[in-house]
C-alpha cells in the first residue's frame, strides 16, 4: 500500500476576467503517492498546469483542500507557502526560468542557501548535482544565455533537487527542447525517480509520458481516467502501446 | 497617438516625472522672478518717488554745505539738487520690545520735498499733534498699527508719538541701514527744533541723468569737499545693493537648487527612456516592421517627455506664481518696501523654455539608439541589457546574508543606474547639507556667524554726546562688577585711501578685539599702520606690506597695510585703524563710542538700566548689541529657515520619487525573475529586502558623497555669493551632528520607502508573476 504524499479534496480553481468566470478545476479529488512518477496528461486547456501549480502551492485554489503529508496547505499565507515550497518542492519549468543575471552555479546556490546556512556544504552538493547531471566545471560560472537549452534544463533539475525536496513538479520539462536534449532531461528525471524521488510531471508528449508509472488524464477540470505503467509493463514499446490505448480510450 | 499610448501605459511613472519637473520649474521660476525682478522693482519704486542718487547729511550750518552745493551744481549730468532741514542724531527706537539703535532723524512732512517725498503705505492718518510716520520696516517688524504708541530716544531724550502711518523708504530705514527717517507735522517739527538746538541737520541731495553717476559723484565729491560736519553720505546704488543683496542671495540659492532638480529630472527622463526602450523592444520591432520610420518612433518619445515637461513646467510656474506673494512677504522686512513683483513674462518664458528644451533634448539624445535597432533584433527582444562579462560576487565565495549578496549582485549588474541614483542623491544631499548649515548659522550658531560677518560683537555699545567725558566714563564703566572689558570703538570715520572713500573703524587697542575680522596679516598696532577691507585693497591694487595714502579733510599720511579685515560694512570698502593712527590725520579725534564686554553671569539689561539711571544724560545712545543682533538675525533667519526647510523637504521628496521610479521600473523589468525566486521559495519580505538593499548602497554612497561635498563646498559657495559684499573668505561651521542626522534619516527613509514600494509584490502569486 503506497503512502499518499499529496491529496486533494473537492479542489476548485476558477479564473475571473472582466466578469467572466472560467472554472478550470471542478471539485477535483486525487492523490499523489510517494515514490511515484506521476504524469498528468490531457487536452490543451484541460487545466494541467493549473493543477500542477495548485498542488505545489505556487497558486492558491479557489475552493477545496490540498493535503501535503496530511497537512492542509490550501489556507496557508503566501509567505508560509513560500517556505513550504522551499522545504518540500522542487520545480522544473518548460521555459526553464533560470535567473539570467546569475551564473549556473549561483542559480542553484541562491535556492540552496535559502534552506541551509552552511555555504560550503550547499556549494559541494550543488557541484555534485551538476556533475551527476553531466554539467562539468566549465559550465558552472557561465550564464544561462551562454549554454544550450538542454544544459540549462539540466541545471534547472539540479536547482530543483538542491534542497532534497519531497516531491518534484515538472511542467512540460522538454517542451522547449530538441529531441536529444529532451531525452537527456527525461533520463535525468527517470534516474532521480528510480532513487525514490516522487515526481509529478505535466506533459502532452507521449514519449515523455511513458517515463511515468502512473498516468492521470485530466479533462474539463476533472480526472477522467488513470493508467498504471509500473513494473508490470516493461519495455518502451509495451509502455507506448499501453499508454496509447489508454489515451485512445480517453479520446486523446 | 504613440506618445499618448506610452503615457497611458506608465501613468504612475509619468505622474512622478511630472512632479519632478513641476518642482524644478516652480523653484526655477521663483528664483528667476526674484533674481530678475527685485532690482527693477526697487528701481521702479525709486523712480516713482523721484529718488535722489546722492544724499549727504551734514550738521546744520557746516561750512562744507555751500561748497558742496556749488560742486553739485557744476557736476556733469546733474539734473537737480535739493536741500532739506531735519533734526537728528544717534538714538534708539523699539521693535517688538527690542531696542534698535541708529542715526535717527525727523523731517517735516509739509516740507517742499521734491526728491523722495514721503510715500505712505497702507492705512494712514493725517499728521497732527504727536502723530508720526515711521519707516515701513519698523512698522512691519514691530507689528505696529496706526494709533499705537511709538517711542524714540534721541540723544538721551525720550520722545513719545502715536503712529499715524508708515513710509516707503529707499535710501534710509532698512534692516541693514542704521539711518532711519521719521516724519512729523510742521508744528511738531518746529517744537523739536527748539527742543534740540544742537541736533539740527541739513540734507543735500542730487539727482543725475543716471543713478550710477551717484557712486562716481560720491568719490569725486569726497576728494574735493571737506568731510568736516559730514555725518553720512549715501548713494542710491549702494542703498539698492544693501537692500536687495539678501533677497538676491536667496534667489540664487533657490535657482541653483532648481537647476539641481532639473538635472535630476533629466537623469530620470534618460533612465526612463532607456528602460522603456528595453520594455517595449518587441513593440518597437513591430512598429518598425509595419513601416514606422525610426524618426517617427523617436519623435513619439520626444513628444511624450516634452509633453510631460510642458505640463509639469506650466503647473510649476502656476504654483510659483501662486506662492510668490507669500515669499516676497518674507523678504519685505529686508527690502523695507511692500513688494509686488507681479507676473514676470521673461522669467516664465525662460523657466518654461529651459525646462522644455532640456527635456526635449535629453529625450532625443536618449531615444536615438532606436535609430540603430534593426527590426528583427527588436522583434526578438533586442540585445540583453545585462553585462555578462563577469559574475560579480559568486555566492559560493561570498559572505553575508543571502538577500544582501543578491542585492549587491544586482547592483553590480546595473552599474549605470546605480551611478545615476548615487549622483542624484549626492546632489540633493549636498543641497540639503548647505541648507541645514546656512539655517544653523542663522539660528543656533548665529553668534559665530555674526562674529565672522558682522565684526565686533560686544554686549553693549555706549555712544556719548561728547568725547570729553570718554576716558572717565570708560573707567567708571570698567569699575562695575558686570563689566570685564571696555574698549574705545568708533565706527564712523570716513577716510580716503588712495583717493577712494572708505568707512574706517577706530579701535583703542586691537589686541582686545574679540571678533574674527582679520582674515590675513594682523591688526594695526602702531600709528602708521592700517588694516583694510578686500574691496578697497582690490581697487587700490595693494596688498599686505604695501603703503597707502590716507586722507581726512586736508590732512594726509602714508600708512603701512598690516592685514585684511572682513566684515559686512560698506561692501568691503572699510578698514581698521588705531586711535593713535587716526590722530595723525584727525588730530582732534577722541572716542565717543565705547564697547562694553560683560562677564558670563552679567545681565545686559540690568547693566544698561543701571548705567542709564546713573548717568543717562551723557549718552547719545546705548545699544544692547546682542539684542540688536537677535532682531536683525530673526529677520534674516526666517527667510533662510524657510529656504532650508524647503530644500530638505524637496530632497526627501526627490529621494522618494527617484526610488519610486527606479524600483517600480525594476519590479516590472524583473517581474519574471522575482516570480522565479518566489516560486523556488523566497518569501515576500526576502524579495522586498533584496530590492531595498539593492538601492541602499548607492543611496548611502550618494548621501556620504553629498554630505562631504556640502561640508567642504559650503564656504566656497557662500564666498562666491557674498563676494559682492566684500566678503572674500567665509568660514561658516557645518553642524556635523545635524548633517549626520539628515544623512542617516535619508538612508533610513530610502530603505523604508524602498520596502514600501516593493511591498506591491506581496499580493502577486509566484504563478502569476511567472506566467504574466
Amino acid at each position: 500500500m503506497k503512502n499518499a504524499v499529496l491529496s486533494t479534496n473537492k479542489l476548485c480553481k476558477t479564473f475571473s476576467s472582466s466578469g467572466i468566470q472560467q472554472h478550470v478545476l471542478k471539485n477535483l479529488d486525487m492523490e499523489i503517492y510517494e515514490g511515484d512518477f506521476t504524469v498528468i496528461m490531457g487536452p490543451s486547456g484541460a487545466g494541467k498546469s493549473t493543477l500542477l501549480y495548485a498542488l505545489s502551492g505556487m497558486d492558491k485554489p479557489t475552493l477545496g483542500d490540498i493535503l501535503f503529508a496530511g497537512r492542509d496547505i490550501s489556507s496557508l499565507t503566501n509567505d508560509r507557502l513560500a517556505v513550504f515550497r522551499r522545504d518540500n518542492c522542487g520545480f522544473i519549468f518548460q521555459q526553464i526560468y533560470l535567473l539570467d543575471n546569475m551564473s549556473i552555479l549561483d542559480n542553484i546556490l541562491a535556492c540552496g542557501l535559502l534552506v541551509s546556512k552552511n555555504r560550503q556544504a550547499v556549494a559541494e552538493r550543488a557541484k555534485q548535482l551538476l556533475r551527476q547531471l553531466n554539467l562539468d566545471e566549465s559550465m558552472w560560472r557561465k550564464f544561462p544565455s551562454q549554454i544550450s537549452g538542454g544544459e540549462a534544463q539540466r541545471a534547472g533539475i539540479a536547482r530543483a533537487l538542491i534542497n532534497n525536496p519531497k516531491i518534484i513538479f515538472a511542467d512540460e520539462p522538454t517542451g522547449a527542447l530538441n529531441s536529444a536534449n529532451g531525452q537527456a532531461v527525461l533520463d535525468a528525471l527517470t534516474e532521480i525517480n528510480e532513487h525514490g524521488q516522487s515526481v509529478v510531471m505535466v506533459t502532452h508528449d507521449l514519449r515523455s509520458a511513458r517515463r511515468g508509472n502512473r498516468i492521470l488524464y485530466l479533462q474539463d477540470g476533472l480526472i477522467r481516467g488513470e493508467c498504471q505503467l509500473g513494473e508490470y509493463v516493461r519495455g518502451d514499446e509495451a509502455r507506448h502501446n499501453r499508454l496509447g490505448s489508454f489515451l485512445a480510450e480517453m479520446g486523446w | 497617438m504613440l506618445s499618448a499610448a506610452n503615457i497611458r501605459k506608465n501613468k504612475g511613472q509619468s505622474v512622478s516625472l511630472l512632479i519632478f519637473v513641476l518642482i524644478a520649474a516652480m523653484f526655477l521660476n521663483l528664483g528667476l522672478t526674484i533674481f530678475m525682478g527685485i532690482g527693477s522693482f526697487f528701481d521702479e519704486r525709486a523712480e516713482s518717488v523721484h529718488m535722489a542718487h546722492y544724499t549727504a547729511i551734514y550738521q546744520a550750518g557746516a561750512d562744507a554745505i555751500d561748497k558742496g552745493l556749488q560742486y553739485m551744481a557744476s557736476y556733469p549730468s546733474l539734473e537737480e539738487t535739493e536741500t532739506l532741514r531735519a533734526i537728528g542724531g544717534w538714538g534708539d527706537y523699539y521693535v517688538n520690545d527690542t531696542q534698535g539703535t541708529g542715526f535717527l532723524f525727523l523731517s517735516s512732512a509739509s516740507s517742499d520735498q521734491k526728491m523722495d517725498a514721503p510715500s505712505l503705505i497702507g492705512e494712514s492718518l493725517p499728521l497732527t499733534d504727536n502723530a508720526i510716520y515711521i519707516p515701513y520696516f519698523i512698522m512691519r517688524s514691530g507689528g505696529y498699527r496706526v494709533g499705537d504708541d511709538f517711542k524714540l530716544n534721541l540723544s538721551g531724550t525720550e520722545l513719545n508719538f502715536t503712529v499715524a502711518g508708515s513710509t516707503a523708504e529707499i535710501m534710509f530705514g532698512a534692516q541693514f541701514n542704521t539711518i532711519h527717517r521719521f516724519y512729523v507735522s510742521e508744528a511738531r517739527f518746529s517744537e523739536l527744533e527748539k527742543q534740540f538746538p544742537e541736533n539740527g541737520l541739513t540734507l543735500i541731495s542730487a539727482r543725475f541723468e543716471n543713478s550710477e553717476t551717484g557712486v562716481l559723484f560720491q568719490a569725486d565729491y569726497n576728494k574735493v569737499i571737506s568731510t568736516d560736519g559730514l555725518y553720512f553720505d549715501l548713494t542710491y546704488d549702494n542703498a539698492k545693493q544693501a537692500r536687495t543683496m539678501i533677497p538676491l542671495i536667496a534667489a540664487i540659492v533657490v535657482t541653483a537648487f532648481a537647476l539641481i532638480l532639473l538635472a535630476v529630472s533629466l537623469m530620470v527622463i534618460r533612465f526612463r527612456i532607456a528602460n522603456s526602450i528595453e520594455e517595449s523592444m518587441t513593440n518597437i520591432g513591430t512598429q518598425k516592421a509595419v513601416g514606422y520610420r525610426s524618426a517617427e518612433i523617436v519623435a513619439a518619445i520626444v513628444v511624450q517627455y516634452a509633453g510631460i515637461a510642458l505640463s509639469g513646467g506650466l503647473a510649476g510656474i502656476a504654483l510659483s506664481q501662486a506662492i510668490i506673494p507669500s515669499i516676497t512677504k518674507l523678504l519685505e522686512p529686508l527690502v523695507a518696501l511692500v513688494i509686488n513683483l507681479g507676473f514676470d513674462a521673461v522669467s516664465v518664458v525662460i523657466s518654461l523654455g529651459f525646462v522644455l528644451l532640456a527635456a526635449a533634448l535629453i529625450s532625443f539624445i536618449s531615444a536615438r539608439r532606436i535609430n540603430k535597432l534593426h527590426p528583427l533584433v527588436a522583434l526578438r527582444g533586442g540585445l540583453t541589457a545585462h553585462s555578462f562579462k563577469k559574475n560579480a560576487l559568486p555566492l559560493d565565495k561570498g559572505h553575508g546574508p543571502l538577500s544582501l549578496l543578491l542585492a549587491l549582485k544586482l547592483l553590480f549588474q546595473n552599474k549605470k543606474q546605480a551611478v545615476a541614483v548615487g549622483i542624484i542623491v549626492a546632489a540633493v544631499t549636498m543641497a540639503s547639507v548647505a541648507g541645514i548649515a546656512v539655517n544653523y548659522n542663522m539660528n543656533e550658531g548665529r553668534n559665530s556667524f555674526a562674529r565672522s560677518l558682522f565684526g565686533e560683537m560686544p554686549e553693549v555699545n555706549f555712544v556719548l554726546k561728547s568725547g570729553e567725558d570718554g576716558a572717565a566714563f570708560g573707567e567708571r564703566l570698567l569699575a562695575r562688577p558686570e563689566v570685564r572689558k571696555v574698549l574705545g570703538y568708533e565706527v564712523a570715520a570716513t577716510l580716503l585711501v588712495d583717493e577712494t572713500g572708505i568707512l574706517a573703524t577706530v579701535v583703542e587697542d586691537c589686541a582686545l578685539l574679540e571678533g574674527n575680522m582679520i582674515i590675513d596679516g594682523r591688526y594695526p598696532r602702531h600709528n602708521n599702520e592700517i588694516a583694510l577691507g578686500p574691496s578697497i585693497l582690490k581697487v587700490a591694487g595693494k596688498k599686505i606690506g604695501d603703503t597707502v595714502m590716507v586722507k581726512s579733510g586736508r590732512n594726509e599720511k602714508e600708512y603701512l597695510i598690516t592685514g585684511i579685515v572682513q566684515f559686512m560694512q560698506s561692501n568691503g570698502f572699510n578698514g581698521i585703524i588705531t586711535d593713535g593712527g587716526i590722530r595723525e590725520i584727525q588730530p582732534d579725534f577722541i572716542f565717543t563710542s565705547f564697547n562694553a564686554y560683560l562677564t558670563d553671569e552679567a545681565d545686559t539689561k540690568t547693566l544698561i538700566d543701571g548705567v542709564r539711571a546713573a548717568e543717562g544724560a551723557i549718552f547719545d545712545s546705548i545699544m544692547d548689541v546682542q539684542d540688536n543682533l537677535k532682531s536683525t538675525m530673526d529677520t534674516i533667519s526666517g527667510v533662510f529657515a524657510a529656504v532650508a526647510i524647503g530644500i530638505v523637504a524637496v530632497t526627501a521628496l526627490v529621494v522618494i520619487l527617484v526610488l519610486y521610479m527606479v524600483i517600480k521600473a525594476a519590479i516590472l523589468q524583473r517581474r519574471r525573475e522575482l516570480g522565479i525566486q518566489k516560486a523556488v521559495g523566497f518569501t515576500t519580505f526576502q524579495l522586498m529586502n533584496q530590492i531595498a538593499l539593492n538601492m541602499t548602497p548607492m543611496i548611502l554612497f550618494g548621501v556620504i558623497l553629498g554630505a562631504i561635498a556640502g561640508y567642504f563646498g559650503l564656504n566656497p559657495m557662500m564666498t562666491a555669493l557674498m563676494s559682492g559684499m566684500g566678503i572674500v573668505r567665509v568660514q561658516l561651521p557645518v553642524p556635523i551632528g545635524q548633517t549626520i542626522t539628515v544623512g542617516i534619516a535619508l538612508v533610513a527613509l530610502a530603505y523604508a520607502v524602498s520596502l514600501l514600494i516593493a511591498w506591491r509584490i506581496r499580493k502577486v502569486s509566484a504563478y502569476a508573476m511567472i506566467s504574466e
